[in-house]
């Protein structure tokens, strides 16, 4: 066996681990996935950060409006982060119509969301905050069901419910809806072990006290919705994770943009990652699995990608060699020998782990149903299985390089 | 936390033990069966090797012709060539044993024996016009160099055999498998890289040659 071969079977190990691990996880908790505590109806600020939003900010603010939650006990506070379009007139309009609906104007643009999120948690008048995205949809039901878990627990600081992609048209919007459900699913489980790791902005409730006694959100951090929940478990609180609702999003339409979101995330990933280093291996779960686990998926991704481009560039350089003096020697440059292929015993192996990892996808899809009306079509999970998970790495690379050149911006 | 829970971890460990332990013991198994046919296959050879030679002692006052001889050994190499071949291809995608590599050696000894009656057929049938091409080879070489150069060698034989298929006899030995034998046909050819041809006894080739060069030997 070559270190090559051993170092297949490693990932093998780690990726069919991971397999297991969400598979008792749904075991341990499948009782009580979709369940959630009772919640009493209390009053809600709910603050939305907003640039240029233009295009969804209206249907935003009227999912808001349309929430099965009384409509005296919320307050919606739109913080404009100096739009560029015409976000500020639209909601303009709704603040003139609805009395709970509120602007507030950035003095400045800030260049992320943690700024306006502040501002506009800060002129709250209640005592659970929920902070949505300018592009998404909160199921009607959301903040019912969420706000059970502030109540019953007065540990937990920030809920979450499923994010799900809103509409998706576009080729590269479907393969974000499967990865959004299989996301969301995952997220679920990892509640069962109270390691829940992210508020994702679309759509979180929180409660004012405890966001104001950890300091509000970093608008140093690319990902503030990631840091948030770091903070707040590094501080001895929790996060939870309702799966009985969700919130639709709007997706990247393009693949340059949905690039430049993947390396923005991956650069706040990494620079939570960072900020929280020291915690490694400490008690609670954000020392003993939580940090593990994001580390050692970064090393994996990176040494898997440096093992590929070398195999790759390796590969390349034989055919060169071969092809060269076949030419030299006046021969055949390629021969049917070459393109037989016998399976070796990793072949077979790699070929167990993507249907496992084909079934669980499929699993996943199957518990998000509930939610989502429309199908996955089997080319798009095939092709998000194949294609689309192997570019990560080359994110993880780009967001690494960039954070070390500091050229990175929201 | 759900009641419990934390067990999750350790289970998981213990069923992903318990399922790659299984999964590389399937992997050895089909590796082993691998090895079980080649095995074989090789004793097959052998056994039809000995048989030849002793079809050839029992006949050398009969009328076996030169012509019969020869198509006897034609046959028997060009056939373990075939399996040498397919060999190759499970050889290299075997991960778990070095099963296979033991069968190199004992094909290695086959073909070996295969130029030595060669020769003997050289000597009795002098009109013939057949030739022996021993091909020795680096076995298992990680030098890209040597790789891809051994491709391109292999390239120009089986051209050389298929434009030549009744008059070229092809054996090709790994030269570096620790076979005692080998080494001496090695010294005794003064060769000292690998990879190497030997022509018909008398010419060693190490620099990569076109077929049609290589056709200049056998006139």
């Amino acid at each position: 066996m070559t270190w090559i071969d051993f170092v297949f079977f490693l990932y093998m190990f780690v990726g069919l681990y991971m397999l297991s691990l969400f598979l008792f996880l749904y075991l341990h908790g499948r009782k009580d996935i979709f369940s959630y505590p009772n919640g009493k109806i209390e009053p809600v600020s709910i603050v939305m950060p907003c640039y240029n939003e233009g295009e969804h900010i209206g249907k935003a603010i009227e999912a808001l409006l349309n929430l099965d939650y009384p409509r005296d006990m919320i307050e919606i506070i739109v913080v404009d982060d100096k739009s560029k379009d015409n976000s500020a007139e639209i909601i303009s309009k709704y603040a003139e119509k609805y009395s709970n609906v509120k602007l507030i104007v950035n003095s400045r643009n800030s260049g992320g969301a943690a700024e306006p999120t502040n501002i506009g948690i800060r002129a709250s008048k209640y005592d659970y905050i929920a902070v949505a995205d300018a592009d998404s949809e909160p199921k009607r039901d959301a903040l019912i069901k969420m706000i059970g878990f502030l109540q019953n627990d007065q540990t937990v600081g920030g809920v979450t419910c499923a994010v799900l992609s809103k509409e998706p048209k576009t080729f590269m919007q479907k393969l974000q809806a499967i990865e959004y459900a299989v996301i969301a699913a995952n997220r679920k489980l990892l509640d069962v072990i109270d390691a829940v790791y992210v508020t994702p902005g679309p759509f979180a409730l929180y409660r004012k006290r405890i966001l104001i006694e950890v300091g509000l959100f970093d608008p140093k951090n690319l990902t503030q919705d990631i840091e948030i929940v770091w903070r707040l478990k590094s501080r001895g609180y929790k996060a939870r994770m309702c799966l009985a609702t969700c919130v639709y999003s709007a997706t990247p339409k393009k693949f340059s943009k949905w690039w430049k979101q993947r390396v923005r995330w991956n650069i706040g990933g990494t620079q939570t990652l960072i900020q929280y280093r020291n915690y490694l291996f400490k008690t609670g779960m954000l020392g003993s699995f939580i940090l593990p686990f994001f580390s050692f998926s970064l090393f994996l991704g990176l040494f898997g990608l440096l093992l590929f481009v070398y195999l790759m560039l390796r590969r390349l350089l034989v055919t060169y060699l071969t092809t060269r003096s076949s030419i030299i020697a006046d021969t055949a440059i390629i021969t049917l020998q070459d393109l037989s292929f016998t399976p070796s015993v990793l072949n077979y192996f790699g070929a167990v782990m993507f249907v496992f990892g084909l079934i669980s996808t499929l699993f996943y899809l199957y518990l998000m149903r509930r939610h989502i009306n429309k199908k996955h079509n089997v080319f798009n999970i095939l092709f998000y299985l194949l294609i689309y998970l192997t570019i990560y790495p080359l994110i993880m690379v780009t967001g690494l390089f960039k954070l070390m050149r500091k050229t990175y911006t929201w | 936390m759900v009641n419990g829970a934390n067990n999750a971890f350790w289970q998981a460990l213990v069923f992903t033990i318990v399922v790659f332990a299984g999964g590389v013991f399937l992997g050895a198994i089909i590796e082993q069966s691998r090895a079980n046919h080649f095995e074989m296959e090789v004793l097959n050879s052998q056994i039809n090797f000995e048989d030849q030679k002793l079809r050839i002692a029992l006949s050398q006052n009969s009328n076996l012709s030169c012509d019969e001889w020869i198509d006897g050994i034609f046959n028997f190499a060009d056939r373990v060539y075939e399996e040498a071949q397919t060999l190759e291809r499970y050889d290299s995608s075997s991960s778990l044993s070095d099963n296979l590599k033991v069968i190199h050696r004992q094909y290695d000894l086959l073909r070996l024996n295969l130029i030595s009656e060669s020769n003997l057929l050289v000597d009795k049938c002098v009109d013939s016009d057949f030739h022996t091409v021993v091909y020795f080879f680096d076995y298992g070489s990680e030098d890209i160099e040597i790789r891809s150069l051994q491709t391109s060698f292999a390239r120009v034989l089986t051209q050389l055999k298929a434009d030549n298929p009744d008059k070229v006899l092809l054996l090709p030995i790994a030269g570096n498998l620790e076979l005692e034998s080998v080494n001496l046909a090695l010294k005794n050819h003064n060769i000292n890289r690998l990879p190497a041809i030997v022509i018909d006894d008398k010419y060693v080739v190490n620099d990569l040659k076109s077929s049609s060069e290589l056709e200049k030997y056998l006139l």
